[in-house]
């Protein structure tokens, strides 16, 4: 497989040794902070903090920029929506949409806190297994009375990792259909809307199909959502409690500065 | 002229490093013969197949039909593929829509584009009747032969097929392959990827043995069965064991009707005392049991 977005990096640091809900908690909490931010002084400072943990964490930096690669576009996108619909001095006048100081400010930030967002979930997701998070995040969301809509922290948790788990299958399935219908003469640069059709069609229907089947497979051995236990329960070390305090004492400086 | 592929490689990208999935693969397919690739699962069958038709492009070497490169869209017509789980690939409202798919594609419509749905659908022997149907509402079995029939509707030159017996009934399985019997002497080409061979070494002209990507054998099924290769074919694995047992019959034996000829002769000659009699009652039954 080529190394791709979002992947789990094989390692054993510190980061990596630690509970995933400590990890949860600590990019929600970062991320709270980033949002917060209004100052370059502060978001270089949690620049300068993703980069500790990164080195940390032993991945490669050059991997965790791999997963905002996608997104860049986007990123550019609110940037120069920010640099000229804004208000503000302009830098260059222009008749309609003068690009502002004040826009390019504001842009560069949001950039910034976008790209540092997914930088700081790329280094959850490659410092901790899929099935590590999900269980994770099963446990965070236990306390919550979830059962009265309807569904449990257990099944929520099932949700993901089986979606975790079909997505090789699907992007399988996508290139199968795609050799096939391109087999029968179908053009994709000549006619996408049809293309579009007759790619998505079968494998819409496909993936429901093979979702039938893992429902069937696992009703038959007896899955139920009530409670669960877990092969590997979930403890909290003093690692965690370590990283949680010293999160906490990093957070509150940040605020109060 | 034919399919023509010199000195092949390729590899997935993002594989194992250093295995490639073709390994230097020569091989000539003429125009009409009728062609095997055996080998186990992922000795790269279908990966070399992919190759015919340009959904693949050859990292090394090259591959070329009836002359012209696999990039060519013409290409795409002359060589109708036929995939694994064939089934998976209907999308359209009917099944009239579905078979007209791949021809429109060609820039083929009216009373021509009529007429290729008709003759497709009764090359798989299916009726007029299904035409307005929904593809999805139709049998597992049905919905292969549709598309089949949809890749027949491009009036390919060659027809390529990945296993196109997976997971049929025996009866099904003999149809089809009556089916493609009946295609081929239409002077189409064929190909079939198949690991049954005992039901495909019947009808090849040539077969074509692969295995960890590179192609181990090549020649006609009297050849590939005097070569030793395994699996051998039921019925002249009968006859290899009868002449082990003194008998003196013909190894390359594929069909009942074959066998039966065979065995008669058994019969013409002097009978050999009561052992060979037990033999034969017991070969006939077997031979009954393939046919
Ligand atoms: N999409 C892919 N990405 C990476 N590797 C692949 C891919 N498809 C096939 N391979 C590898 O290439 C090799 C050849 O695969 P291929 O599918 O051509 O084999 P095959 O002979 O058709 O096998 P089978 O009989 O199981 O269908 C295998 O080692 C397989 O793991
Ligand atoms: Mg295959």
């Amino acid at each position: 497989m080529p190394e791709t977005a979002f992947n789990y990096v094989y390692g054993d640091s510190l980061l990596h040794r630690l509970d995933p809900r400590t990890k949860l908690a600590a990019v929600m909490c970062l991320s709270i902070l980033v949002f917060r931010e209004e100052s370059f002084a502060g978001m270089g400072l949690l620049i300068a903090f993703f980069l500790l943990l990164t080195w940390i964490s032993g991945v490669r930096l050059s991997f965790l920029l791999r997963s905002v690669r996608p997104l860049l576009f986007f990123i550019f996108f609110i940037f120069c929506f920010q640099l000229f619909a804004t208000k503000g001095t302009p830098i260059i006048p222009l008749p309609v949409l003068p690009p502002s100081y004040e826009g390019l400010r504001l842009g560069t930030l949001l950039a910034l806190r976008f790209g540092l967002l997914l930088l700081y979930a790329a280094l959850l997701t490659a410092s901790t297994l899929p099935s590590q998070i999900t269980n994770g995040i099963e446990r965070l969301l236990r306390p919550l009375p979830l059962r009265r809509l309807g569904v449990t922290s257990f099944d929520l948790a099932t949700m993901m990792s089986l979606s975790i788990r079909f997505l090789p299958s699907f992007l399988e399935n996508a290139a199968t259909i795609r050799a096939a219908q391109l087999s029968r003469g179908l053009d994709l640069r000549h006619d996408l809307r049809r293309g579009t059709t007759a790619i998505a069609v079968p494998l819409i229907r496909r993936s429901i199909l093979s979702a039938e089947e893992v429902t069937e497979a696992m009703e038959s051995r007896c899955y139920q959502g009530q409670c669960r236990t877990s092969l590997h329960e979930l403890r909290m070390q003093k690692l965690d409690w370590t990283a949680l305090l010293g999160l906490g004492v990093f957070s509150l400086f940040f605020l109060l500065l | 002229m034919g399919i023509k592929v010199e000195n092949l490689s390729y590899s997935y990208s993002g594989n194992r490093k250093g295995k490639p999935a073709l390994e230097n693969v020569s091989l000539e397919i003429a125009k009409g013969e009728f062609v095997v690739i055996s080998g186990a699962a992922g000795a790269g069958k279908s990966t070399l197949i992919k190759h015919f038709n340009g959904i693949l492009h050859p990292e090394n070497g090259r591959v070329t039909v009836d002359g012209l490169e696999t990039r060519t869209r013409e290409v795409r017509r002359k060589v109708g593929m036929l995939f694994q789980h064939s089934q998976n690939q209907l999308f359209e409202e009917t099944v009239y829509r579905e078979l007209a798919f791949g021809p429109s594609n060609f820039g083929i419509r009216g009373e021509e584009l009529d007429k290729r749905v008709h003759e497709a659908l009764s090359l798989v022997h299916l009726d007029a009747g299904i035409l307005d149907r929904s593809p999805f509402s139709l049998s597992g079995g049905e919905k292969r032969r549709v598309a089949l029939a949809g890749i027949l509707a491009l009036r390919p030159t060659y027809l390529v097929l990945d296993e196109p017996t997976a997971g049929l009934d025996p009866e099904s399985r003999a149809k089809l392959l009556g089916r493609l019997q009946n295609i081929h002497q239409k002077r189409v080409g064929i190909v079939v990827v198949s690991h049954n061979l005992e039901e495909v070494l019947p009808f090849a002209q040539k077969v074509i043995s692969m295995d960890e990507g590179r192609i181990v054998f090549t020649g006609s099924p009297d050849e590939y069965l005097r070569a030793g290769y395994s699996p051998v074919p039921p019925l002249a694995r009968l006859m290899k064991e009868l002449n082990k047992k003194g008998a003196d019959l013909r190894e390359d034996i594929f069909t009942a009707e074959e066998a039966l000829k065979e065995l008669q002769k058994l019969r013409q000659e002097k009978p050999e005392r009561d052992r060979e009699k037990s033999e034969k009652g017991a070969a006939e039954t077997e031979a009954q049991d393939n046919a």
